[in-house]
């Protein structure tokens, strides 16, 4: 018995006891339907139509396979549009006699940009073209663009994103197998059939409130892991900053678009934009680590070349100059970033500037790095960084009532205190000194907010109905 | 609601148009381009992968070229024909050339040909005259677009892979050539396509 039926006999009993009358419980009952989510029930119809979708395109994916070579060329010519007629039949049903329908629109748009390759893969089966497949996956996806905008479909996305991911990354394969991972030449072309996508995100995104349906986060996880990828392959150098500014920048995303997500899952750009920025935090927090980084991945090191252990020692130029265009680019980003934040401030809510000013601290930490502090300086900043970020999450996760930000904030700050209890070689008195002293300021910290338990507690024995 | 139809209705005969537009310019090729007769190299295995096809390789190091080219650089390759009638691949050009029938590829390595090697040497040690001297290059191609698959029907599939051991020096394979396309024809065993061979 599900909540709503349960609740419903609920109300036909309290009738039947005559604790309320019966105008009263049918208000009750029409208001307990109303409440009755469709949500997971339309979602079910839309995920087994896709997955029946799917399952009829492999099929027929496997039947062309079988090469029906006894029959002419041009019948099977003619024959190869079959599968995109099809497909378009269905499309047309969809959209025009079931607009309405998710499931129907969802599961024939997916059936659609499967047939349309089915198509393009039997006409050049019968005509015996090898063909360029990354031309084909360009025919595809160019295709495959109209889907989202004439019924708004969205589950074709990872399908989608997937196919022209393959545009931006090349894999090879050399010695052994090993897998050489690179970018491709057709790179731009991710670029330009992203920019066909990404207003249906947008449209998707842009709501008067702050929370998401399911549908959006879905988009959101594949838009981010596509996006990473590509980036991944094709920012030449300067990583920390680029991670760091992109994090920031998905982070700040979320926060305008799916602030009121309760979970952290159903906020994906908070998520990873936050996990990210911990990560790099923590990989700057020792010395060691933090020269052999800097040394290797800081702008400065762009600059002059014949650094004493830097990987820009090789003095490719054209290398250098990619990388020069790609910093170019992160601080356009970072900058834009910034002006966007401080001109449409009123549309972010909750922003953690912690988070928010990541980047920037980076980079001046690495101009005080090279020109200005001593490293023991630098690595003190990063560490004092870190802590504010750690509790600035386990406070503000306890006025939200935000568990696992505050786990969050927990954990960051006691993987720190783990690794510089190891790593510090200071005069153990010293390093004991400075350990009581953070403990103290956690024990302030509580004694500061026991009033908030002791109230709650107080209210919970107060009597009022008596 | 009509605007919308109208613009289903474009995009269907797109997407109908696309297969539609190969298939007619392929048959094309095959109707009206000019037959010429390669030797396989070697072959592969086959791969189940996209429906079961043969795949065939070509004599493609030893193309000569006049010009100076970078690996990966686009070459219009002309087709020369010798005494017994295959094809081969015969001059790498950058542009393409006006009287022959050429096929657009890229270069694959390129190096110093072994002959002029010979030249060199020969000229070191005298009695060789250099204005006779043949100074072109030779690069390594990739094989052309459409010409190194040819999808066949799984249940011939074995058979064929089988031809192609056993009846290895009475295979050709027929690639018509029409303004820079080329189409694989069909794979001729004993001068009767593989088809017809296989379901004598």
């Amino acid at each position: 018995m599900n909540a709503t039926q349960f609740l419903l006999n609920f109300a036909d009993k309290i009738e039947q006891k005559e604790i309320v009358n019966q105008s009263t419980a049918i208000k009750i009952r029409s208001y307990i339907r109303k409440l009755e989510d469709s949500t997971p029930i339309e979602l079910f119809l839309i995920i087994s139509g896709i997955m029946g979708a799917l399952f009829c395109a492999a099929g027929i994916f496997s039947i062309i396979g079988h090469n029906w070579d006894e029959y002419s060329k041009t019948v099977r010519g003619v024959l190869s549009i079959l599968p995109a007629v099809i497909a378009l039949y269905f499309y047309y049903r969809a959209i025009f006699h079931h607009p309405k329908s998710r499931p129907w629109i969802e599961a024939s748009s997916v059936f659609l940009m499967l047939m349309i390759g089915a198509s393009i893969a039997l006409v050049s089966q019968t005509y015996q073209l090898d063909g360029d497949f990354k031309q084909f996956i360009k025919v595809w996806a160019v295709l495959t663009i109209p889907l989202f905008y004439f019924a708004r479909a969205s589950g074709i996305t990872i399908l989608y994103l997937g196919l022209i991911s393959a545009l931006v990354v090349d894999v090879s394969f050399g010695w052994f197998g090993i897998p050489n991972i690179g970018e491709d030449e057709n790179s731009m072309w991710y670029w330009y059939l992203l920019l066909g996508f990404l207003p249906h995100y947008y449209i998707s995104l842009k709501k008067k409130n702050r929370s998401q349906s399911v549908r959006v986060i879905y988009m959101s996880y594949v838009v981010y892991l596509s996006l990473l990828l590509a980036m991944l392959v094709t920012v030449k150098g300067n990583y920390f900053l680029w991670i760091a500014t992109t994090s920031a920048a998905f982070y700040l995303l979320g926060k305008r678009f799916m602030g009121e997500n309760t979970s952290i899952f159903g906020r994906p750009f908070q998520l990873f934009g936050q996990l990210w920025i911990a990560t790099l935090l923590i990989s700057l927090s020792n010395k060691d680590w933090m020269n052999f980084i800097f040394r290797n991945d800081s702008f400065i090191q762009m600059f002059k070349p014949e650094g004493p252990n830097s990987l820009y020692r090789e003095l490719d130029s054209e290398l250098n100059t990619e990388r020069i265009f790609y910093f170019v680019i992160v601080q356009l980003l970072m900058v834009g970033l910034y002006i966007v934040y401080f001109l449409l401030k009123k549309h972010f809510k909750d922003v953690s500037k912690l988070v928010l000013f990541t980047p920037l601290f980076l980079f001046v930490m690495m101009i005080l790095h090279e020109f200005l502090l001593p490293e023991w300086m630098v690595v003190f900043l990063v560490n004092a960084y870190i802590i504010l970020l750690g509790l600035n999450a386990f406070i503000v996760g306890s006025e939200n009532r935000n568990v696992p930000q505050m786990i969050y904030g927990f954990l960051l700050i006691s993987i720190l205190l783990w690794l510089r209890y190891f790593d510090t070689d200071w005069n153990f008195l010293v390093k004991g000194g400075v350990f009581i002293g953070v403990g103290a300021i956690f024990f302030l910290i509580n004694l500061t907010q026991k009033g908030k338990l002791e109230r709650i507690h107080r209210n919970k024995t107060r009597r009022d109905d008596n | 609601m009509t605007i919308k139809k109208g613009f289903f209705f474009a995009f269907a005969a797109i997407i109908i148009l696309i297969p539609v537009y190969v298939a007619m310019s392929s048959q094309n090729v095959l109707d009206n381009g000019k037959l010429y007769k390669f030797k396989p190299m070697a072959y592969d295995p086959l791969d189940p992968f996209r429906g079961k096809f043969l795949r065939v390789n070509y004599e493609t190091d030893f193309v000569l070229t006049k010009f100076d080219f970078d690996e990966g650089e686009t070459a219009y390759v002309s087709i020369g024909v010798d005494k017994e009638g295959f094809a081969f691949f015969k001059e790498a050009h950058k542009s393409p050339p006006a009287t022959e029938d050429y096929l657009t590829t890229k270069i694959r390595r390129s190096r110093l040909a072994r002959s002029l090697e010979d030249q060199i040497a020969a000229m070191e040690e005298g009695g060789f005259d250099p204005s006779k001297m043949d100074t072109r290059g030779e690069v390594s191609i990739d094989i052309p677009n459409n010409m190194n698959k040819y999808f066949i029907n799984e249940d011939d599939a074995l058979k064929a892979e089988k031809v192609f051991v056993t009846e290895r020096e009475h295979i050709y394979i027929g690639v018509r050539i029409l303004g820079g396309e080329a189409r694989l024809e069909d794979i001729y065993v004993h001068d009767q396509p593989i088809k017809e061979y296989l379901h004598k």
